[in-house]
């Protein structure tokens, strides 16, 4: 856990003016942070997505070995949503219903005795049904995703007119 | 579900084409011009998860 809010700092000091070589370092301090948290943190759920699959995106967008080149005010923006998705990490409760659904391995004894081609049948049909379930859990949480995309943006965009338009 | 994913990047393209091409006319600063551009393709994306859902 301490790793995101060391990761959350990193990022807050992203948003002082230095060298560039301070945002490497920058870059270098969120990508480790959030690569050990995935690995010690429990798994926890924001907005529908998984927790590791925030970190790593956070990891591979600030990583230092293939730069990714976004000018400075883009990466402000990027710095203060960063900060905000790993607060709300922090903050989240871990979900219990966060293992995935896979099929159970028979143990030794019942394999020998009954591994018949029923059973395998069995088990491929739990895989597929648990990947519909998923790809539905998608779907679904896309679509609130999106209207909440929708709304916020046009919202983002109008306070962005009266702020450029305000400026001239 | 690949409808969908295909209607967001779409709908990405567009947006970017549509803010880049606005923001010219416009005539906005090179940072706010980024910053637009890409929420206007941020919201094109989500209309076009939205088409494509409904479809």
């Amino acid at each position: 856990m301490p790793f995101l809010y060391i990761a959350a700092a990193a990022a807050l000091v992203g948003l002082i003016p230095m060298p560039y070589f301070g945002y490497t370092l920058v870059k270098f301090f969120v990508t480790a942070a959030c690569l050990i948290a995935v690995f010690t943190m429990p798994r926890k759920m924001l907005w529908g997505v998984s927790s590791n699959i925030w970190l790593v995106s956070i990891a591979v967008l600030y990583n230092p070995i293939f730069p990714i080149f976004l000018n400075r005010e883009l990466w402000m923006v990027i710095d203060l949503l960063v900060v905000l998705i790993l607060f709300f990490i922090g903050t989240a409760p871990a979900d219990p219903d966060a293992k995935i659904v896979t099929p159970k391995v028979r143990s030794n004894e019942n394999q020998s005795s009954s591994t018949t081609r029923t059973e395998k049948s069995k088990l491929k049909t739990n895989e597929s049904i648990s990947v519909n379930d998923i790809a539905k859990k998608i779907e679904e949480k896309g679509d609130s995703f999106s209207n909440n995309v929708i709304i916020y943006g046009l919202v983002i965009l109008v306070i962005f007119g009266l702020i450029t338009f305000s400026m001239r | 579900m690949v409808l969908k994913i295909i209607a967001v990047i779409v709908g990405l393209i567009v947006g970017v084409m549509i803010g880049a091409i606005g923001s010219e006319m416009i005539g906005l600063a090179p940072s706010t011009k980024s910053m637009i551009t890409s929420t206007i393709a941020l919201i094109c994306g989500a209309i076009g998860w939205k088409l494509a859902s409904k479809s």
